[in-house]
């Protein structure tokens, strides 16, 4: 009798031997930390439960999209699309733009309903005029209303001098007293294009849901 | 064909698909601190680049700033930087992540402040990062390589 399955049991044996190697490859490169990190034992143990973290993510994220597409009805002529696969899919830029106009009113609200801590304020005021001169800052005409929370500085973009090197080095210098910063763009008194910071002592205030 | 072969077919095939990668397990991005350039471009000859990361030579404070790689086709929701770093004899190193819209306008940052053996995280407000907002981090190093910056972390 012609032994057929002796192909087979080599053919299998070596795709077991194929995938385990592989296996073991992708799961050290996987789970190696970086290089710079090996010094410190409690950092490679972070890096490692982070790895770990991320491989079931992506495990969970498949599992999730393959229940999706059971759980979706076969396409029919009048058939409304799925809510449950909308759902995963990235807002618009319409739909971004909307947001983040929604989030800066609700943030110019609660500046406008925040109470002015005298003492405060006047620290704060004065850090930031300090900072306003500093050499790598040097921001000239800016308006500055500290409350006592946070503080809203208004930065003319024409005339104050140079606002894309000045303003990332003004926040950065007050990282420590103002932490977070939320900006917009506005309309000066006088019709031109301003940058206004909202700065907070604490984190940014969450979105109203 | 006779159910002995039907079954070892299928069961070669599943070994066969068991070792395909999953394209969905997105990693998250490391990057040397190395990558870092000095804010002032005349400061250059302040900074110095080791093989884990960077570091200034001045006797004052440097900044340094670091351009985040970000997913273009799935951005996260609400996008995470960590990083550590080393500081010796009291020194410490600030730290501010920025988001910029694709029109070059700042959207929102966050500041940190750290010392020691430091491993931080930073975020921003997910309605002040949208896909197309880019990211950077401004750090300041502390004098006479009293800072060092080591790695930073972007979570996609």
């Amino acid at each position: 009798m012609k032994r057929w399955w002796v192909p087979w049991t080599v053919a299998i044996g070596l795709g077991l031997v194929v995938a385990g190697s592989k296996y073991l490859v992708d799961a050290r490169s996987k789970h190696s930390p970086p290089a710079i990190m090996v010094e410190t034992p409690s950092n490679e143990e972070v890096l490692r439960l982070r790895s770990e973290v991320q491989a079931l993510r992506g495990e969970l994220r498949t599992v999730a999209l393959g229940a999706q597409a059971a759980a979706k009805p076969q396409p029919t002529a009048d058939a409304a699309p799925s809510p449950s696969v909308d759902a995963v899919e990235p807002p618009t830029e319409a739909e971004q733009a909307e947001r983040s106009e929604r989030y800066l009113a609700q943030v110019s609200r609660g500046f406008q309903n925040e109470i002015r801590d005298r003492t405060w304020s006047s620290l704060v005021t004065t850090e930031i005029q300090t900072h306003l001169a500093d050499e790598d800052v040097k921001l000239t005409g800016v308006s500055v209303d500290c409350r006592s929370q946070s503080c809203r500085v208004e930065i003319p973009s024409v005339g104050s001098g140079d606002v894309a090197k000045g303003l990332p080095m003004l926040i950065h210098r007050l990282g420590i007293t103002l932490p977070s910063a939320v900006g917009e763009q506005g309309k000066g008194a006088d019709g031109n294009p301003t940058t206004v910071i909202y700065m907070f002592r604490g984190a940014a205030p969450a979105e109203a849901q | 064909m006779s159910k002995t072969k039907t079954g070892l077919m299928l069961f070669a095939s599943f070994l066969g698909l068991a070792a395909v990668p999953s394209e969905l397990d997105a990693s998250p991005m490391i990057i040397s601190a190395g990558t870092c350039n000095p804010f002032n471009a005349g400061q250059a000859n302040d900074i110095d680049y080791v093989t884990n990361g960077v570091r200034t030579t001045a006797a004052s404070n440097r900044d340094v700033i670091c351009g985040l790689t970000r997913d273009a086709v799935a951005p996260p929701a609400f996008p995470s930087v960590s990083f550590g770093g080393r500081d010796f004899n009291g020194a410490h190193t600030l730290v501010s992540l920025y988001s910029y819209s694709s029109a070059g306008l700042f959207l929102g940052s966050n500041s940190g402040d750290y010392s020691g053996n430091f491993q931080g995280a930073l975020s921003i407000q997910a309605a002040q990062a949208p896909a197309s907002a880019s990211f950077s981090l401004i750090v300041t190093l502390a004098a006479n390589t009293m800072g060092n910056l080591l790695y930073i972390r972007m979570d996609q």
